[in-house]
C-alpha cells in the first residue's frame, strides 16, 4: 500500500494573497512627445498588449501558455522605456522612463495603489503579478479532485516557474530608487519571502511523490529539512515587517516550518530505529510531536488570524492528520521495543537529523526579462522626443509616491479556489490503496 | 546542480543516479 498523498485534493493547502490590480494607462504622455510612424505604433502595442496581459492575468481560468506569453510581450515592450535602443544608447536610461505613471495594488490587500512614474515599477508589478498568478494556477490545479501525475508535474513546475519570475522581479527591484514603500510588493523582503514560499510549496510535491513511491527515509528526510528550512527563512524575511500586514501569511510559514521538521524529525526517528538506536529514536520521536504539536496550535492561531487573500486549512487535511497518528505509532514501537530489548537510557535532547541534501531539491526556472521588442529601433526612439517628467503626478524615480487617501482601485475578483473542502478518504488508515 | 528543466527525463542524472522530472531517484530504493 502507498500513501497516495499526490491523489488527494489539496483544496486548501496552500496560503495566498491576492493578485494585484491595476487602472488602464493609455500611455498619453508617450503620445504626446511621439513624432508619428515607428514611434505611434509602439504607442498603440503598448496599450494593447497591457490590457492583454491585465485581462489574461486578472482570469483564473487563463491558459498558462497565454498568459506567459501575453506578460512577455508586454514586458519585451516595456524594457524600451527603461533602456534605449542599443545603437540608439546615447545613456544607459531610457528618456522615457518616467513619463508615464503606472497605479497597481499589493497583495497584501488593500483598494490604495502604489504609484509611480517608472517604467521600472511597471516591470516588477508585472513580474510580481504574473508569478502570483503562477502560484494560484499550481493551487488550482491541486485542489482537483484526484490529482493526476501529470497534474502533479504542472503543480511543480508552475511553482518553480513562479520561483524564477519573483527572482527576476527581486534582481530588478534592485535597480529601483532607495526611496520605495515598505511592505508592498515593490520591498525586497516580500519579494524574498514569495521566491522561498514557491520553492517550498513546490518541495511538498517532490516530498509527497517520494512518499508516494516508497522512496528512502534519508530521501524524506533530507527533503522535509529542506522545506523546512525554507518555509523558516521566507518567515524570517518577514519578521521586519508590520504585524497587521504580513501576521497570517508569516503564520502560514511558520506552521508549514513546525510542520515539515516535525515530518523530518518524525522519518529521523525511524531511521534510528533501523539502527537499534532506539534510546535516541525515542528523543527524536518525542520531539518531532513536541513539534507537531506546536504546529496545530500555529494552525489555530493561523485560522483566527485577520489578513488577506485565500486562507489554507492545513490542520484539516488528511496529508496533515496522518503525521499525528504516524508519530504517536512509531513512538509507541520505539518505547515497546525499549522497554523489552534495548533498555537504553533515553537522552533529554534529540540528536538533529543528520542528512545530505541530495534529490528532488527544487530551484527556480531560470527566467529573465525577454529581449527588448524588435519594434524599438533606433529610428523609433529618436521618434519620441526628449521627454518632459510627468506633470500631473510629478513622481519621478526618486519621488514615486503612494496614492492620495480617496484613490481606491478595487481588487480582483477571486473565486475560492476549491469551495468543497476535500474529503477524508474512506479507507481507515486514510490512504488510499495504489 | 539539477539538470536544467528542458532536459528529457531519461537522460537526467544526478550523482550519477538516473532522475524524474522532480528530482527523485528513477527507482525507489
Amino acid at each position: 500500500m502507498l500513501i497516495s498523498v499526490l491523489k488527494e485534493n489539496m483544496a486548501h493547502w496552500f496560503h495566498r494573497n491576492t493578485l494585484k490590480n491595476t487602472v488602464p494607462v493609455k500611455f498619453d504622455e508617450l503620445k504626446r512627445v511621439s513624432c508619428g510612424g515607428d514611434s505611434n505604433k509602439i504607442v498603440g502595442e503598448l496599450k494593447v498588449t497591457r490590457a492583454r496581459y491585465v485581462t489574461l492575468v486578472s482570469n483564473h481560468t487563463s491558459q498558462a501558455d497565454e498568459v506567459r506569453e501575453a506578460g512577455l510581450n508586454y514586458l519585451s515592450l516595456l524594457r524600451g522605456l527603461i533602456t534605449p535602443p542599443a545603437e540608439a544608447a546615447a545613456s544607459s536610461e531610457s528618456k522615457l522612463r518616467t513619463l508615464t505613471t503606472f497605479k497597481w495594488t499589493n497583495s497584501m490587500g488593500g483598494k490604495t495603489p502604489s504609484i509611480h512614474a517608472d517604467a521600472l515599477f511597471e516591470v516588477i508589478s508585472v513580474l510580481v503579478n504574473l508569478a502570483l498568478w503562477f502560484t494560484k494556477h499550481a493551487a488550482r490545479v491541486s485542489a482537483n479532485d484526484s490529482i493526476t501525475m501529470d497534474e502533479a508535474k504542472e503543480v511543480h513546475s508552475s511553482l518553480k516557474l513562479a520561483a524564477g519570475i519573483f527572482y527576476c522581479a527581486k534582481e530588478e527591484q534592485a535597480h529601483l530608487p532607495a526611496q520605495i514603500e515598505k511592505a508592498t510588493d515593490l520591498d525586497v523582503r516580500v519579494i524574498e519571502a514569495y521566491l522561498l514560499q514557491c520553492q517550498a510549496e513546490a518541495q511538498e510535491i517532490t516530498l509527497a511523490r517520494a512518499l508516494e513511491l516508497g522512496h528512502k527515509p534519508q530521501i524524506v528526510l533530507a527533503l522535509a529539512m529542506d522545506t523546512h528550512k525554507m518555509f523558516e527563512n521566507a518567515a524570517h524575511s518577514l519578521e521586519t515587517l508590520e504585524k497587521l500586514l504580513v501576521g497570517k501569511w508569516r503564520s502560514y510559514l511558520s506552521l508549514k516550518a513546525l510542520f515539515y521538521q516535525s515530518y523530518g524529525y518524525c522519518f529521523w526517528g525511524q531511521q534510528l530505529l533501523t539502527e537499534d538506536k532506539c534510546g535516541d529514536a525515542i528523543a527524536v520521536l518525542q520531539m518531532s510531536k513536541s513539534l507537531y504539536d506546536k504546529s496545530g496550535k500555529l494552525c489555530r492561531e493561523y485560522a483566527s488570524a485577520q489578513g488577506p487573500g485565500q486562507a489554507a486549512r492545513p490542520d484539516r487535511h488528511p496529508f496533515y492528520q496522518k503525521l499525528g497518528p504516524m508519530i504517536i505509532r512509531f513512538l509507541e514501537k520505539a518505547n515497546h521495543e525499549n522497554g523489552f530489548i534495548y533498555h537504553h537510557k533515553i537522552p533529554e535532547a534529540a540528536l538533529p537529523p543528520e542528512y545530505q541534501d541530495t534529490f528532488g531539491l527544487a530551484k527556480p526556472e531560470d527566467f529573465s526579462l525577454p529581449d527588448m521588442s524588435e519594434l524599438w529601433t533606433p529610428q523609433a526612439y529618436s521618434n519620441f522626443k526628449s521627454a518632459v517628467p510627468s506633470a500631473d503626478k510629478g513622481a519621478t524615480p526618486s519621488a514615486s509616491k503612494g496614492a492620495s487617501p480617496t484613490e481606491e482601485i478595487t481588487p480582483v475578483a477571486e473565486p475560492d479556489i476549491a469551495p468543497q473542502f476535500p474529503q477524508v478518504p474512506k479507507t481507515q488508515s486514510g490512504c488510499i490503496i495504489s | 546542480p539539477d539538470p536544467p528543466s528542458g532536459v528529457p527525463e531519461s537522460s537526467r542524472v544526478r550523482d550519477g543516479v538516473a532522475v524524474d522530472e522532480f528530482g527523485l531517484p528513477q527507482i525507489p530504493n
